[in-house]
């Protein structure tokens, strides 16, 4: 049997670019959305890679079919199938994109503790992805106390343990608040990330734009969030995730105008300062969430960009990933949308479609 | 009727109570109008507040359907156990036309802001922040709805309890007793014709009595 050299872009993304062809098309998801009722939606679903998990969804509870579900395991396993088919550097790679899975279960373990939920309620929460075994996932889910979650992090050298065990006094202090130790994970995880992908390499460097552009989001939410409360510089300035595009001073100069139409307006980066003109003209209407919905768009449109720069580098991965990730928040919503009774014309109004670039180029 | 008996003081105390029941009623009828004045306000708000509570129910719940449509079911559930609490109230006491209210007002305002909810800002998207404010506010205003609603079944059931004793003594107490004082009335004045009657009959008796002696 010939070996596969797993170390290079070529098996991968010829993969990949196999699961890319499954991706729905435009075209399909409006037949999907102009269903007249659950039947016809899972004759369609049945052309679909997602036929074996909704019929999964659908013969466990034939009244109640949990879709959610079925398109998270559908999701799950084709990352999985991605990282399986990578070796070298492009299996490094491809373990830092999914590393944010690792911080979202050790999260939602931390937070199962803090909120009194059984080992069984927390480990169904969770995530197969990421770095973090399963079995050490589980051990932490079966923990008594948080301080014991820690300490397994710390016993299977898990890098995250030490901020998590910094900032425990200062949780205990704070009245056991969580966000204490999530801030310190969400930045201890950021820095970690970019300075994992500092090597001048176009595909280190395409993982680092995500990564960047990720870390801006979470700046510029916080920044529209957090513009109305009264804080001091140093609370703002702890708030700000470094490794983006703007610097504290900036962070917290934005933070200071109040006004988010003067955020807009003085935003630095042009780039963001277009995406951020579209969030304001739905400000209005749907409040804050406007800026993460827009942002959103963009770093997937961003990703699903990265397709096509190099057929041979990470670009082909990475505008899989997001382009699935935007496949199943429609799909969600178009779920959800008919189990609510919306009409098709409601249901197009909230998706969150962002083309792929052949499709706007058709 | 009761049995009572025909005695002039029997009158006297009869057309006493009928007095006493007419000044009650009075009083009761003041009571209840009293009341009405403060019940009828309170509809208007009860009713202000449920509508305001539906609303915002319907708005969270779709809220709630699309954040976790874009969020993910899990991501919302790990949400959600990092935003568990308490919700304290305190609860003090009033009266309103002598009945004893409670009053039921927020310890703590359960709206909170972005930093107060037990995750970090960083890692929580904007959207899940709008829900839980969105539900956030729906505890505000079951707070205010509790404390109305007690309110307002304490008023009513103090409304009804007033008009049962008005119907009472206006539709019972007082014709019993209204009719008693007539029957007395009329037992007394029968019983005065009877000796007016014998007593006429004596006079003549003695009458002749004495022409034929």
């Amino acid at each position: 049997m010939a070996k596969v050299d797993l170390s290079d872009y070529g098996y991968v993304n010829a993969r990949v670019r196999g699961m890319r062809a499954h991706l729905l098309t435009k075209e399909f998801f409006m037949r999907l959305v102009e269903a007249e009722n659950f039947e016809a939606l899972h004759n369609l679903f049945d052309q679909t890679v997602y036929r074996r998990e909704i019929n999964e969804a659908v013969l466990m509870n034939p009244e109640r079919p949990d879709y959610d579900q079925a398109l998270s395991l559908n999701l799950f396993s084709c990352f999985k199938k991605i990282l399986d088919s990578t070796g070298g550097e492009p299996h490094r790679l491809v373990t830092i994109l999914l590393s944010r899975y690792d911080i979202q279960n050790i999260k939602t373990i931390m937070r199962g503790k803090r909120g009194g939920a059984v080992p069984s309620e927390i480990v169904s929460m969770l995530v197969p992805l990421g770095s973090i075994s399963m079995d050490i996932l589980q051990e932490m889910s079966g923990a008594r106390e948080l301080r014991d979650v820690l300490d397994i992090l710390a016993e299977n050298r898990i890098k995250y343990a030490r901020p998590l065990l910094e900032n425990f006094p200062d949780f205990v202090r704070r009245d056991q608040d969580l966000a204490v130790l999530e801030l310190a994970l969400d930045k201890f995880y950021l820095k970690d990330v970019i300075d994992q992908l500092k090597k001048k390499d176009k595909n280190v460097e395409m993982v680092r734009q995500i990564f960047v552009g990720e870390i801006d989001l979470r700046n510029i939410s916080t920044i529209v969030r957090i513009r109305g409360l009264k804080l001091e510089d140093y609370e703002v300035m702890k708030l700000c995730i470094p490794g983006g595009t703007l610097s504290q001073e900036q962070f917290l100069e934005l933070v200071r105008m109040g006004d988010v139409e003067q955020i807009v307006l003085a935003y630095p980066d042009p780039q963001y300062r277009r995406v951020l003109e579209r969030a304001l003209e739905l400000y209005q209407l749907i409040d804050v969430v406007a800026f993460d919905r827009e942002l959103e768009r963009e770093l997937i449109r961003i990703g699903v960009g990265m397709s096509n720069v190099d057929v041979l580098g990470i670009g082909v991965i990475i505008g899989y990933m997001s382009a699935k990730q935007n496949e199943i928040i429609n799909l969600r919503i178009l779920l959800r949308g008919k189990m609510i009774g919306q009409t098709p014309e409601e249901i197009k109004e909230t998706l969150f479609f962002v083309e792929r670039p052949a499709e706007r180029a058709a | 009727m009761e049995k009572v008996k025909a005695t002039r003081s029997e009158l006297l105390f009869r057309k006493q109570q009928i007095r006493l029941a007419n000044q009650g009623l009075e009083l009761l009828k003041k009571k209840r109008d009293a009341l009405l004045r403060e019940f009828l306000p309170i509809i208007d708000e009860t009713m202000r507040l449920s509508l305001r509570l539906e609303r915002a129910t319907a708005d969270a719940q779709a809220a709630l359907a699309y954040t976790e449509a874009v969020e993910g079911r899990m991501v919302l559930q790990s949400v959600s156990l990092a935003t568990k609490g308490e919700i304290l109230v305190d609860i003090t006491g009033t009266h309103v036309m002598g009945v004893p209210i409670p009053v039921i007002r927020k310890a703590e305002a359960p709206v909170k802001t972005e930093l107060e909810r037990g995750y970090s800002i960083t890692g929580v998207s904007a959207r899940v922040d709008q829900t839980a404010r969105k539900f956030e506010e729906i505890i505000d205003i079951m707070i205010q709805s509790a404390d109305i609603e007690t309110r307002l079944r304490r008023l009513g059931e103090e409304l009804q309890k007033t008009n049962r004793r008005v119907n009472a003594l206006e539709n019972i107490v007082i014709p019993e007793l209204q009719e008693q004082v007539k029957f007395i009335f009329n037992a007394l004045d029968e019983r005065a014709r009877e000796d007016h009657f014998r007593l006429k009959k004596v006079k003549k008796k003695i009458l002749e009595k004495s022409h034929r002696g």
